[in-house]
C-alpha cells in the first residue's frame, strides 16, 4: 500500500501518512520535537520513492551545494547562483545539453524543481538577512513534504515565521481545503481528463466539420480545466495538511480564468512561482536595464523584454524539451504582449479612459475568454508533442482548428462569464454580514457532500473491474 | 466569534451524518429508477450435475442494465427455439455446450444467435449460468440423447478460472468445497471486501456503468484482478497453467465421447468484455485463445476464431453489458456468423 504512488499527495496512503505525521507531531509543543518529527517524516516520505542510495547522491550534493553556498556570505553571489543554476539544468538534464555529459547511473530529481527555488531564494537572501539556518532548519525547508512534489514555494522567513495556534475554526478550514482539494484531483480533473481523451480520440475518426470543430474546442478547453482542478486540488490538500504541523502555506492559485489578460492570469496562476521570478528576476533584470537604458521613453518598453524573459523562463522550467522552449516563448510572448498593449492603449487613449474601458462589462467579458484562450492554446506545447500536434493539425485541417480556436474563444468567455455571476449572485445573499454559503453549516454540508463523492470515486475507479456478474444467482 | 459554540461540537458531526445519509439514499434512489430491480430467474436450480434449468419453465430475468428478457425452457430444460424433441428432418441440430453465453442468457430469443441461425438450423444449449466444463462433462448423455448432427463448446475465461473448483487430482468434484475468494489473496481483495458492501447498491452499479465505458479505465481496473486477469498476461501464471492442465484433462473425456459417437467437436474461446477490448492493444490477449486452439487440436476437435471476430470490430465495448460483462443482442450476429461459418461454411440470411 505504502509505495510511492501510493505517496501521491491526493491519494489516501498519503493522507493516512500525513495524519501519522500530524498526530506524532503534536504530542508535543517543543520546538526540538517538532522540528525532529518533521525531518524525520521529510526523510521517511523521500524514501517511499526511491531506495536505492546511490540514487540519491546527485540529490545529496545539490542540497550540500545549497547549504555550503548560504553560508558563504563572503564569496560572490553570482558565480554561487550560476552554479546552482547550471547544476539544476544538467541534472534535469535539459535537452540542449550533450547526452555525454550525463551522469551514467539513475539518480533522483524529485522535486528538484522546487528545492531549486528555494535553494537560491536562500543563497540570494541571506545576503541580507542576519538570519542563520541550522541544517535541520535547512534540510526542513527544502525538503518539506509537503510541498516537495509540486510546491507551493514557501519562503523561509515564513517558514520558520512563529507558528500560528490551532483551534477548531483554523482545524475546520484546513479540513475543508483537504477535502475540496481530495474533490478536485480525484473527481474533477479525472473528469476533465477523460473529456480531452475523448475528444482527441473522436478526432481520429471519420468527422463532419461541425463535429471536428466541437471536439476540437473541447479538446483543447478540457486541458486547462484539467490541469487546475489536478494542480489546485494539490494545493488544497497541502495547504490544509500543513496546517495542521503549523505551517502557514502561501496560496497558489487565486481564481485563475477570472483574469482579464494574461498578465494578470500569471498573478493569478502558480503565484508563488511567479512571485518567486518577479522578485529574483524580473525586478534585478528590470533595475539593470534601466540603469543600462535610462531613458524615460524605454522604460516601458524595457519591461516589456523584461517580462518576456521572465515568463519565457517560466515556461522553460516545466520542461527539458523544445516543446517547452516553445511553450515559454508563447508565455513570455503572452504576457509582454499584454504589456505593450497596455502601454500603447494607455498612449493612444489615456490612462483614465483605457482604464475605464478595461473596467467594462463587455470588455471583460471578451478579455477573460481571450486569456483563457490563449492560455489553452499555449498549453498545446505543454500536454503535446511535436508528433501529436501534427497528428492533431492533420485530423483537423486549418480552417478547423481556427474555427475550433474560435468556438472556443466565445464559448469559455460565456462560461466564464455565467460562473462569476453565478458566484457573485451566490455570495450576495448575505445573513448576519457574511454570505450565507459561507456559514460553517453550509460549508460542512458542502465539504461533506465532496467528501462522500470523492471516497465513492476513488473506490469505484481503484476496485477491480468485474467479469461476468452473477448477481441473479 | 473565536470559539466554536458548544452546540456545534454536536450540531456539526450531525450536519456529516445528516449529509451522508441524505446523499446516499439519494443516490440510490435516482440510480433505481434509471437502472431497475434485477429479475432472477426464477428457473435456475443446482441439480446433482451441476446448474441447470427446470423442464417447461418460464420466467423473466433483468439486470439493472438489460432489458426484461423472457426466458422460456423447453421440455429438456433448455433455452431452444425449437424443443429439445426429435430432430425436424432436414435440420441440422448443434448442441452447444458452456455457461450463460451459450444460452445466450440476457438477450431475448428471438434476438440471439440460436435465432439468427435460421430455421435450418437447431442451436440446443447444453448449458447453464455458473456451468463450467466440468459440468458439461457431467451432462455429456443429455447431449448425446438430442442426437445433434455436432457439438460447440463455447469457453469463457470465467469458465475455465472457476474450473479449479471442480477439478482436484484429477478428479471430477462438482460440489465445490472452497469459494472462488479464498483462491487467491492481494491487496485487492481486502480492497474489494469494502467495496463488495459498495457495490450492492445500484448507485455503485450507475457509476460503474459509466466508469467502465472508458476503456483505458475500464481496462486498468479489470488487470488489477491479479490471478483473475492472469490469463491476459504473458507468460500465463502457474495459476493458469493449471488451469489449463485441468481443462484439457476435462475436454479429453469430452472429445473421447463425442469421437466415439462420431460426432464433430467445435471448440470456441469467447472473449471476457476486457479481452475484447484488449484484442486491438495487445497481442497477449490472444494468448488464452492459442491454448484453446491447440487444446481442440489434441482433442481432433476445430477451433472457431472468434476473437479475431472481435478484434475486428470497430467498437467491441458496444458488444457487452458494461457492468455485467455478458455480450448483449449487438454480439448476437457476430457469435452466430463465427459459428455458422465453421460448422456449414454458410452465415445467417440476417
Amino acid at each position: 500500500m505504502f509505495n510511492s504512488s501510493a505517496m501521491a499527495s491526493a491519494s489516501i496512503g498519503f493522507l493516512l501518512f500525513s495524519l501519522v505525521v500530524i498526530l506524532v507531531f503534536r504530542l508535543s509543543r517543543a520546538a526540538v520535537w517538532r522540528q525532529g518529527v518533521l525531518l524525520i517524516a521529510n526523510l521517511v516520505f523521500l524514501a517511499f520513492f526511491v531506495t536505492n542510495p546511490v540514487a540519491w547522491l546527485p540529490f545529496i550534493a545539490f542540497l550540500a551545494y545549497g547549504y555550503i553556498a548560504l553560508h558563504l556570505r563572503s564569496a560572490r553571489l553570482w558565480p554561487l547562483v550560476t552554479i546552482g543554476v547550471v547544476a539544476f539544468i544538467w541534472l534535469k538534464r535539459y535537452s540542449f545539453l550533450p547526452s555525454w555529459s550525463f551522469l551514467p547511473f539513475p539518480y533522483v530529481t524529485l522535486g528538484l524543481s522546487y528545492i531549486f527555488f528555494r535553494v537560491l531564494h536562500l543563497i540570494i537572501d541571506s545576503r541580507d538577512s542576519p538570519q542563520r539556518v541550522s541544517l535541520v532548519s535547512y534540510l526542513n525547508y527544502t525538503l518539506n513534504f509537503t510541498t516537495l512534489l509540486s510546491g507551493p514555494i514557501q519562503r523561509y522567513q515564513n517558514f520558520v515565521s512563529p507558528p500560528l495556534p490551532l483551534d477548531a475554526f483554523s482545524a475546520g478550514r484546513a479540513l475543508e481545503r483537504i477535502v475540496i482539494g481530495f474533490f478536485k484531483v480525484n473527481v474533477l480533473s479525472a473528469i476533465f481528463s477523460g473529456i480531452q481523451h475523448d475528444s482527441l480520440a473522436a478526432l481520429g475518426l471519420p468527422l463532419t466539420f461541425e463535429s471536428c470543430v466541437i471536439h476540437g474546442a473541447v479538446g483543447l478547453a478540457a486541458y486547462p480545466l484539467y490541469l487546475y482542478c489536478n494542480f489546485a486540488g494539490y494545493i488544497d490538500i497541502v495547504i490544509g495538511v500543513a496546517r495542521f504541523l503549523d505551517i502557514e502555506l502561501p496560496e497558489n492559485f487565486n481564481r485563475p480564468f477570472a483574469s482579464d489578460n494574461f498578465m494578470n492570469f500569471w498573478g493569478r496562476w502558480h503565484m508563488t512561482l511567479s512571485d518567486w521570478l518577479k522578485t529574483y528576476v524580473y525586478n534585478p533584470l528590470l533595475m539593470s536595464l534601466m540603469r543600462r537604458y535610462p531613458a524615460p521613453s524605454t522604460e516601458p518598453f524595457l519591461a516589456v523584454f523584461a517580462f518576456f524573459f521572465t515568463f519565457f523562463l517560466i515556461g522553460v522550467w516545466h520542461g527539458q524539451t523544445s516543446q517547452f522552449l516553445v511553450f515559454g516563448l508563447l508565455q513570455g510572448l503572452g504576457v509582454s504582449a499584454v504589456k505593450l498593449y497596455q502601454v500603447m492603449m494607455g498612449k493612444w487613449m489615456g490612462r483614465k479612459q483605457y482604464r475605464a474601458l478595461a473596467n467594462g462589462t463587455v470588455y471583460n467579458f471578451f478579455a477573460r475568454g481571450l486569456t483563457f484562450t490563449w492560455y489553452a492554446f499555449t498549453l498545446l506545447w505543454f500536454w503535446s508533442n511535436w508528433a501529436q500536434m501534427g497528428t492533431l493539425a492533420h485530423e483537423m485541417g486549418f480552417i478547423a482548428s481556427m474555427t475550433a480556436i474560435g468556438v472556443m474563444f466565445l464559448g469559455s468567455s460565456l462560461v466564464i462569464e455565467a460562473w462569476e455571476r453565478l458566484r457573485a449572485a451566490l455570495l450576495s445573499v448575505r445573513a448576519g454580514g457574511e454570505p450565507v454559503v459561507m456559514s460553517r453549516y453550509l460549508r460542512t454540508v458542502w465539504g461533506t457532500t465532496l467528501a462522500v463523492v470523492a471516497l465513492a470515486t476513488l473506490l469505484l475507479i481503484n476496485a477491480p473491474a468485474p467479469d461476468i456478474v452473477y448477481k441473479g444467482f | 466569534m473565536t470559539r466554536l459554540p458548544r452546540r456545534d461540537l454536536i450540531l456539526l458531526p450531525a450536519v456529516v451524518l445528516a449529509t451522508t445519509l441524505v446523499l446516499l439514499g439519494c443516490a440510490e434512489l435516482v440510480a433505481r429508477h434509471y437502472f431497475p430491480d434485477p429479475e432472477t430467474d426464477t428457473c435456475f436450480y443446482r441439480s446433482p450435475k451441476g446448474p441447470a434449468d427446470r423442464a417447461n419453465c418460464m420466467s423473466y430475468e433483468r439486470t439493472p442494465e438489460s432489458p426484461q428478457v423472457r426466458n422460456v425452457f423447453d421440455a429438456c430444460g433448455y433455452r431452444s427455439l425449437q424443443g429439445c424433441g426429435e430432430k425436424r428432418p432436414g435440420v441440422v441440430r448443434i448442441a452447444v455446450i458452456g455457461s450463460s453465453i451459450a444460452e445466450a442468457r440476457l438477450v431475448p430469443l428471438e434476438d440471439s444467435y440460436m435465432a439468427l441461425a435460421g430455421s435450418r438450423f437447431e442451436f440446443i444449449p447444453v448449458a447453464a449460468p455458473l456451468s463450467s466444463p466440468a459440468h458439461s462433462l457431467a451432462r455429456m448423455d443429455e447431449v448425446l440423447a438430442l442426437h445433434p448432427d455436432a457439438v460447440i463448446q463455447i469457453l469463457t475465461p470465467v469458465d475455465i478460472e472457476t474450473l479449479w473448483m471442480y477439478v482436484q487430482n484429477g478428479k471430477l468434484n462438482l460440489r465445490p468445497e472452497q469459494s472462488i475468494a479464498e483462491h487467491g489473496h492481494d491487496f485487492n481483495h481486502y480492497f474489494r471486501a469494502v467495496s463488495d458492501t459498495l457495490k450492492d447498491s445500484r448507485a455503485a452499479l450507475a457509476a460503474e456503468h459509466f466508469i467502465f465505458n472508458d476503456a483505458d479505465r475500464f481496462l486498468r481496473l479489470y488487470m488489477m484482478y491479479g490471478y483473475k486477469a492472469d490469463y491476459l498476461r504473458q507468460p500465463f501464471s502457474a495459476a493458469w497453467r493449471q488451469r489449463f492442465s485441468e481443462l484439457n484433462w476435462v475436454d479429453d473425456q469430452i472429445a473421447e465421447r463425442l469421437r466415439q459417437a462420431g460426432l464433430p467437436f467445435y471448440i470456441t474461446a469467447f472473449p471476457s468484455r476486457a479481452d475484447a477490448m484488449l484484442l486491438r492493444r495487445d497481442p497477449a490477449a490472444f494468448a488464452w485463445g492459442r491454448e484453446v486452439a491447440a487444446m481442440a487440436e489434441r482433442e481432433h476437435a476445430q477451433y472457431i476464431d472468434l476473437l479475431h471476430a472481435f478484434a475486428q470490430t470497430s467498437d467491441p465495448r458496444a458488444l457487452f453489458y458494461t457492468v455485467d460483462g455478458h455480450p448483449n443482442a449487438a454480439a448476437q450476429p457476430l457469435i452466430a456468423n463465427a459459428l455458422m461459418s465453421a460448422v456449414t461454411g454458410e452465415t445467417p440470411n440476417r
